[in-house]
């Protein structure tokens, strides 16, 4: 089996070295190490799991990367398509089945393209070579006469071999000893032919409503399971009684002496339970907004925060142009599904415990659960399933473990499907940060001053991923998902950029762009302020001051503001522009222009239109790069207009969607992307670059009417 | 007690008479392409066609919709006067509407019964009366194009 030839070698690779926690895991060496997010790299033999031809002819394709909406199934099978010679109608795709393939990272970071497109092409072309060789064989002809149509094997003679025939019954998996070449995780080869828009796979499936998601997941025997909600962040139960729930409504309790949960022969008896059950807590330290605020503050200088991101050998002046105090908020997910999984133990065969769920990284799900209830890792088997909204949300295990616990207990498969408060108090979201911007330029409009301090709480090493211990051994390290996108673009000759990480009593976690949609709000709000405290044009000042290494972010500049017609700041009595731009991950630029309509009696307002450049290198399927690009603009929008998440009384502050404002239909503006492909740059991510430039294109532009930086979000005027 | 759901007659226990609707589809009559999202009827998620308007089925219970015909996502396709799909679902694919694609039988539902009601909605029609449907994924753009071809293919088929 090719996935055994290719695991043993792979397992030894896996670890979280980029981010530095493989040190403090060595340090300690013992059994309180938890699992972590999967962030190994591509083992020479891995991809050979990926791909098989199945007896009926059809190829089938376990990919490595999770749908989450980012269209990748489709892509992938596309390129695979090309390879093999074959429609797409010929390719099933399924999400990462940790039974099927070997060890793979999680899907974050917009790197399914950049990373996977290489192996993947390679795999395709391998697989096409080895079944050519094999039909060969069959036909007894020579290799260069036998033509392949799609669906069969031609010799001159006429002769034909189907696919169907070369399977022979069983299976064609890729054997790495029988292949001259190996895949290489980068981008060797080109794939063809490309490009062509594909819609997202399954389309049909998703429009008329069939089964896709972990809730949908139905198996004999399959009952309902929830756990009970401390009504404080931090709270500890005391007492518990399940007295007041009729019998017929509970088929197991639970209780391990900090948690207690139920399970119900239905969700409607589940829902009914809950509402029944009855608790008291304690809280020790309760948690609060305004304790929160305070250890945000920065009341030190930049030099003295903990961790340094940019440091010139001139130090910024302390007098400056402008000085800007800026303020981000907690934001969640809100991922339309509520997480679900499905659990079922196996007493007398193999996988001892299967797990059915939407999720970012199910080998982590899956070493998490091996972890915890003492199996080997071949043991725990999770089938992926789509993700309905991931945005960062997926990739820890917690409904997984919920769903385990229950079904173990009760002894049947168990379905635990989070509730929307459960969503907002139990999931982890993004931290609130503060940015201190001091900047300068001179008299010819060249920016000579910069510094940016800031504070934030932690995005990858957070008490939502790793037990107290652990979060201790890493605040000597940077965080690099606060990090993200804080060196500034621009060039500066005296420039100074540097933050704290700050622990926070709610779990936080990776939001989509991770801290770079925060990061380049801060840096975009104040570029744009000091333009206008230079009476420059926006436009001008920043293209003044980009240096020639990002030449590709003042080709996104010019063509938007082509696009636009940018003539300025334009703003009239009732409505004004901004403009703004980034790069994400140092390798995707985007320019974002916002027409934004706001009315003065009323105090609203309502971005009209959205105009993009949007640069992510080659594009292979550009309606789905087209689709990213949307959401990530809406993403920006909803950031600044309406989402904010705060303590209030010792809890989140949002229970359903209408206390947590995500972007409707009635927000949304028009939009136009362009896509720029310089010749010969690499594919690279689309997923979370957008999210950097819109939201402070928009900010921009109602400073530009009211006159005064939006120093806070959401905006209020 | 017996409701229609799509055209078939189907049993449900009298015991869950006045339960969600939605759970009782998804758990009972394995109608999986209806989806939670809240629970409340603010995501709407869960939308689905009581007499062909558009209800949330969280909201609602199988006592509600006794006697009255339910359509779900998965029976809207045979509502439609001909083919494989419904005018709406078909403009969804042409469109390419989906990103995750949780949200979208509820989308689908609402836009077909905005249709029926007022077969040519201007995109303040359609804001108004979808702005109650989320999307997290941001397919709004998407949205009301599909809608408004949804709306001229099915005027072009009735005239």
């Amino acid at each position: 089996m090719a996935q055994q030839l290719s695991r043993r070698t792979f397992l030894t690779r896996s670890g979280w070295t980029a981010a530095g926690i493989t040190i403090a895991a060595t340090v300690s060496g013992c059994s309180l190490v938890p699992a972590l997010p999967s962030r190994n790299e591509l083992g020479e033999t891995d991809a050979f799991t990926w791909l098989q031809l199945k007896p009926d002819g059809q190829f089938l394709f376990c990919s490595p990367r999770q749908e989450i909406g980012q269209g990748i199934s489709s892509t992938l099978k596309l390129v695979l398509a090309g390879e093999l010679g074959v429609e797409l109608e010929q390719i099933e795709v399924i999400a990462p089945d940790t039974s099927i393939i070997a060890q793979t990272k999680s899907t974050v970071g917009s790197e399914s393209i950049k990373d996977f497109l290489g192996p993947v092409t390679e795999i395709g072309q391998i697989m096409s070579a080895t079944l050519h060789t094999r039909a060969t064989q069959h036909l007894k002809a020579n290799r260069a006469d036998v033509i392949f149509n799609g669906t069969e094997y031609v010799t001159p003679a006429g002769t034909k071999l189907s696919l169907v025939e070369l399977a022979a019954g069983t299976p064609i998996l890729l054997d790495p000893s029988e292949t001259p070449t190996v895949p290489q995780a980068r981008q060797t080869r080109q794939p063809s032919p490309l490009p062509i828009s594909t819609p997202t796979d399954r389309i049909t499936d998703i429009v008329t409503g069939a089964p896709l998601f972990a809730g949908d997941v139905q198996l004999p025997g399959l009952v309902h399971g929830a756990f009970i909600r401390a009504p404080k962040l931090g709270a500890t139960l005391s007492s518990i009684s399940f007295d007041p729930v009729p019998k017929t409504q509970i088929l197991t309790l639970f209780f391990d002496g900090e948690r207690a949960g139920l399970v119900a022969p239905t969700q409607a008896d589940l829902m009914g339970a809950l509402d029944l059950v009855e608790t008291s807590w304690t809280t020790a330290d309760p948690a609060s907004q305004e304790a929160i605020e305070t250890s945000l503050t920065l009341r030190e200088p930049v030099r003295e925060l903990e961790h340094t991101v940019l440091e010139t050998s001139g130090r910024p002046n302390d007098v400056a142009d402008i000085d800007l105090s800026i303020s981000i908020p907690f934001a969640a997910h809100a991922a339309i599904e509520p997480r679900a999984a499905v659990a079922r133990w196996n007493k007398d065969s193999d996988p001892t415990l299967e797990i059915w769920t939407g999720t970012q990284d199910a080998f982590y799900v899956r070493s998490h659960l091996a972890k915890h209830f003492g199996l080997s890792e071949e043991e725990v088997v999770v089938y992926s399933q789509r993700v309905g909204g991931g945005f960062g949300g997926r990739t820890l295990c917690t409904v997984e473990l919920e769903a385990a616990l229950l079904a173990k207990e009760a002894k049947r498969p168990v379905k635990v499907h989070w509730t929307r408060p459960d969503e907002f108090q139990e999931g982890f979201h993004r931290p609130p940060s503060k940015h201190h911007i001091k900047a300068s330029a001179n008299e010819a409009g060249a920016l000579t001053d910069w510094s940016h301090g800031f504070k934030s709480g932690h995005v990858i090493f957070t008490s939502a991923a790793m037990p107290p211990w652990m979060q201790a051994v890493t605040s000597f390290t940077s965080d690099p998902g606060t990090a993200r996108g804080a060196k500034m673009h621009y060039a500066a000759n005296r420039a100074e950029v540097a933050f704290s990480d700050v622990r926070m009593p709610v779990k936080t976690g990776p939001w989509r762009g991770l801290g770079a949609a925060p990061n380049n709000f801060a840096i975009e709000t104040a570029i744009d302020q000091l333009a206008s405290n230079k009476a420059l044009d926006p436009l001008a000042f920043r293209l003044a001051n980009l240096p020639p290494e990002h030449k590709r972010l003042s080709v996104c500049l010019e063509q938007v503001a082509k696009n636009a017609d940018w003539q300025g700041r334009s703003t009239t009595e009732r409505s004004a522009r901004g403009i703004a731009c980034g790069i994400y991950k140092g390798v995707t630029y985007v320019a974002v222009i916002a027409d934004v309509d706001i009315d003065r009696k009323t105090g609203t307002f309502r971005i009209t239109r959205l105009t993009c450049a949007h640069d992510c290198g080659r594009v292979i399927n550009p309606d789905q790069v087209r689709a990213q690009i949307e959401g990530n603009l809406i993403w920006g929008l909803g950031m600044v207009k309406s989402e904010e998440l705060s303590v209030e009384q010792g809890r989140l502050s949002a229970d359903y969607l209408g206390d947590y404002q995500i972007p409707t239909i009635s927000d949304a503006p028009a939009i136009s992307i362009e896509l720029i492909e310089p010749e010969n740059a690499a594919s690279v991510g689309a997923g979370e670059a957008a999210i950097v430039a819109s939201g402070a294109a928009i900010a921009n532009a109602v400073a530009a009417f009211t006159g005064q930086p939006i120093t806070e979000l959401p905006i209020r005027l | 007690m017996d409701i229609t759901v799509n055209g078939r007659s189907r049993q449900v226990e009298d015991a869950l008479t006045d339960s969600p609707l939605l759970w009782v589809l998804r758990d009972e009559l394995g109608l999986v392409g209806t989806k939670f999202g809240c629970g409340i009827g603010t995501c709407g998620a869960c939308t689905i066609h009581v007499d062909g308007r558009a209800v949330r089925s969280c909201q609602t219970t199988p006592g509600d919709v006794a006697g009255h015909d339910v359509t779900t996502i998965e029976g809207l396709a045979a509502t439609a006067p001909s083919a494989n799909l419904h005018p709406v679902q078909q403009a969804w694919i042409d469109h390419s509407v989906p990103q995750c694609g949780y949200c979208q039988a509820g989308q689908i539902m609402s836009a077909a019964a905005l249709l029926a009601e007022n077969p040519s909605p201007s995109d303040a029609d359609i804001d108004r009366d979808m702005s109650g449907t989320l999307c997290r994924c941001g397919t709004y753009a998407r949205i009301r194009h599909a809608i408004k071809q949804a709306a001229r293919n099915t005027n072009k088929e009735a005239s």
